[in-house]
C-alpha cells in the first residue's frame, strides 16, 4: 500500500503576477479609456491658447462667461490644458510602456512557437509596434518641432520665418507655396493686397511712407487683412485702403480706396477697386497693382515620418487583427 | 415649414408604433406581429431616407440633416431575423431618439446654431447612424446576454480605424503635425480609443462588452451630431 505525499504548495512568483497584470488586456483597456477621456475633454472643453497674451485674454473672458465660478476649479484640475498636463503625459508614457511589454511578450510567443505560428499572428504585433512608433513620433514632435502662425506672404519675395533660418514664398505667377527644406507650410487664408506707387504730373516718382515704418519708399506692398494707410508726404496726401466688409475676405475682395488732402484733412476722392487700378488726385497718379496675400502657417517637425509610419503600421495591424478575430469567431461558431 | 418636417413626424410615428408593437409582442407573444414590426421599420426607414435630401434642399440646419441621415441608417432591420425578447424594442430606441430629436428641433422647440455641411461631417453622420445600430444591438445584449452577436460592431470598428488613420495621415501631410494642428479635432481619436477598449474585451464577458460598446456608440453619435 503506497501513500501519496502531498506536494509542497507552489509559491506565487510576484514578478510573474506583475508581468501578467502589466501585459493583460484589462490594463490596456483602462489606459485606453483614460486616454480617450483626456482627448474627449480636450475636444469639448476650450483649451488654453498658445503663448499669446491677446488670445489668452479673449479665451479667459469667454471661458469665465461659459463656466462661471467653476472656471478656477476646472483650471486647477488641468481641464483647460489637457495635452500639456503632467497627468496626460504620464498616461501616454504608461500606454507606451504597456504596448512595449505586450509587444515583447507576444513577439517572444510568436518566435518561440514555430509549430503553431501563422502569418495572421503578425497583425497584433504590427498594431502594437505601430502604436509605439506613433507615440515615439509624437514625443519627437513635442520635443523638437516648431510652428509659426500668421505669416503673411505676398508675391515671390522670400519671407523669413522668425527665429529660424527657414523661409516661405509664393511661386512667381501662381499661388503655390514654396519653402525651405524640412518645412511644411500651408495656407490658412487668402486676402487682397496691393503694390502701390505714385508719380506726379511730370512723371517723377513720389516717395511713400507707411504708418508702420518710418522709411520713405518708392513702392509699398500691403496685405489688406484689415485697413491700411500710408502717406505721400511730397503731395500732402494720405491714402486709406480698406477691404470691403460684409463678405468673406478672399484674394479678389474689392478694396475701398479713400484719398485725403492735408492739412486740414479733407476727403479728396474715394472709390472701390477690384484688381489693378489707377487713381488721379490733383496731379498725382496712384498706381495700384493687385498682389493677393496668403496667410501661412509653417511647421518644422522631425517626428513627421515616424508619426506617419506609426499610423500606417497601426492601421494595417489593427485591420488585420479585426479581420482575423472575426474569421476565428466565425470558424469557432461553424465548428 | 416644407415637406421635410411632416415626413420626419410621420417616420417618428412609425417608429413609435414599431416600439409599441415590439413591447406588446415581448409580453404577449402575438403571432404575426414580428413581420408587421419589420414592415413598419422598413416604412420608417424609407420615409427618413426620402426626407434626408429634402432636408438639404429646403436648407434646414446641418444638425437636422445629420439627425435625419443617422436615423435613416439606424432604422432598417437588416440581418438575420432574430425576434428575440427585447431585441425588436431595443433596436428601435436609438433610431427613435434620433428621429425624435430631429423632429422637435426642426419644429422650433429649441434654438441652436448650425455649422456648414462638409464631406467629413456627412461621413461622421453616416458613422453616427451605424453607431446607433450598434447601440441598439448592445442594448439588446444588455437585456439578453444569450442573444447572438452580430459582426456590425467589428465592421464599424474597422471602418472607424480606417477613417481615423486616413484623417490623421491627411492632416499630417497637409499641416506637418497631427496634434497641435487641430486641438478641437481630438474628439474622433478619443472616440476611436473608446471603441478600441470595447473591442479588446472578450466576447465571454457579454454584458461588460455590451455596456462599453453602448458607451462608445453614444460617444460616436454625440460626435456626429456635434459636427452638425
Amino acid at each position: 500500500m503506497s501513500t501519496q505525499i502531498p506536494s509542497a504548495p507552489r509559491r506565487r512568483d510576484p514578478w510573474r503576477t506583475i508581468w501578467q497584470i502589466v501585459t493583460s488586456d484589462g490594463l490596456l483597456v483602462v489606459l485606453l479609456l483614460a486616454t480617450a477621456a483626456g482627448l474627449l475633454a480636450a475636444a469639448w472643453l476650450p483649451q488654453l491658447p498658445a503663448a499669446d497674451p491677446a488670445a489668452y485674454a479673449r479665451w479667459f473672458s469667454e471661458t469665465q462667461a461659459r463656466f462661471g465660478k467653476a472656471t478656477q476649479t476646472m483650471q486647477s484640475l488641468g481641464l483647460f490644458a489637457v495635452a500639456r498636463s503632467f497627468g496626460f503625459r504620464a498616461l501616454l508614457a504608461l500606454l507606451a510602456s504597456t504596448l512595449f511589454l505586450r509587444l515583447v511578450e507576444r513577439g517572444g510567443r510568436f518566435l518561440s512557437d514555430a509549430e503553431r505560428r501563422a502569418w495572421s499572428d503578425l497583425f497584433p504585433l504590427l498594431a502594437h509596434g505601430g502604436g509605439l512608433v506613433l507615440l515615439a513620433g509624437l514625443l519627437v514632435t513635442h520635443l523638437w518641432s516648431w510652428r509659426v502662425e500668421g505669416l503673411i506672404v505676398q508675391s515671390s519675395a522670400q519671407v523669413p520665418i522668425p527665429g529660424t533660418e527657414s523661409w516661405v514664398a509664393l511661386e512667381e505667377n501662381t499661388s503655390k507655396l514654396v519653402h525651405s527644406a524640412g518645412v511644411v507650410a500651408h495656407v490658412e487664408a487668402h486676402g487682397p493686397g496691393v503694390r502701390v506707387s505714385a508719380v506726379d504730373g511730370q512723371g517723377n516718382v513720389l516717395t511713400l511712407q507707411h504708418a508702420a515704418e518710418p522709411a520713405l519708399l518708392a513702392e509699398l506692398t500691403l496685405a489688406l487683412a484689415k485697413g491700411q494707410h500710408f502717406a505721400i508726404p511730397d503731395a500732402q496726401l494720405i491714402a486709406q485702403l480698406t477691404p470691403q466688409a460684409g463678405r468673406p475676405v478672399k484674394a479678389q475682395t474689392p478694396v475701398l480706396v479713400q484719398v485725403y488732402r492735408y492739412p486740414p484733412i479733407q476727403l479728396a476722392t474715394e472709390t472701390i477697386v477690384e484688381g489693378d487700378a489707377e487713381l488721379t488726385v490733383d496731379d498725382v497718379t496712384l498706381r495700384l497693382v493687385s498682389v493677393p496675400y496668403a496667410q501661412v502657417t509653417a511647421t518644422f517637425n522631425p517626428g513627421l515620418w515616424p508619426t506617419g509610419i506609426g499610423i500606417v503600421l497601426a492601421v494595417v495591424g489593427l485591420a488585420g487583427s479585426i479581420v482575423r478575430s472575426v474569421h476565428r469567431s466565425r470558424t469557432g461558431e461553424e465548428d | 415649414m416644407g415637406y421635410a418636417t411632416p415626413l420626419i413626424g410621420l417616420s417618428l410615428g412609425a417608429l413609435l408604433t414599431a416600439l409599441g408593437l415590439a413591447l406588446w409582442n415581448r409580453f404577449r407573444q402575438v403571432s404575426g406581429l414580428p413581420p408587421a414590426i419589420r414592415a413598419i421599420k422598413w416604412t420608417a426607414a424609407g420615409l427618413l431616407l426620402a426626407t434626408t435630401p429634402l432636408v438639404w434642399i429646403e436648407s434646414h440646419p446641418a444638425l437636422i440633416l445629420h439627425l435625419t441621415l443617422a436615423a435613416a441608417i439606424a432604422t432598417p432591420p437588416v440581418g438575420r431575423h432574430h425576434h428575440l425578447p427585447w431585441r425588436d424594442a431595443m433596436t428601435v430606441l436609438p433610431a427613435l431618439a434620433l428621429a425624435g430629436a430631429g423632429f422637435f428641433l426642426d419644429t422650433g422647440f429649441a434654438r441652436f446654431e448650425g455649422h456648414t455641411i462638409s464631406p467629413m461631417s456627412l461621413t461622421v453622420a453616416v458613422y453616427g447612424g451605424l453607431a446607433a445600430r450598434v447601440l441598439g444591438e448592445a442594448l439588446s445584449t444588455l437585456a439578453n446576454p444569450a442573444a447572438p452577436v452580430s459582426r456590425l460592431f467589428d465592421a464599424l470598428y474597422l471602418l472607424l480605424t480606417l477613417l481615423v488613420g486616413a484623417n490623421a495621415l491627411a492632416v499630417l501631410w497637409q499641416q506637418g503635425v497631427v496634434w497641435e494642428a487641430s486641438p478641437g479635432e481630438s474628439g474622433l481619436p478619443g472616440v476611436w480609443l473608446a471603441w478600441s477598449a470595447a473591442w479588446l474585451i472578450p466576447r465571454a464577458r457579454a454584458r461588460l462588452k455590451a455596456g462599453l460598446i453602448a458607451v462608445a456608440a453614444i460617444l460616436l453619435i454625440a460626435l456626429a451630431l456635434g459636427t452638425g
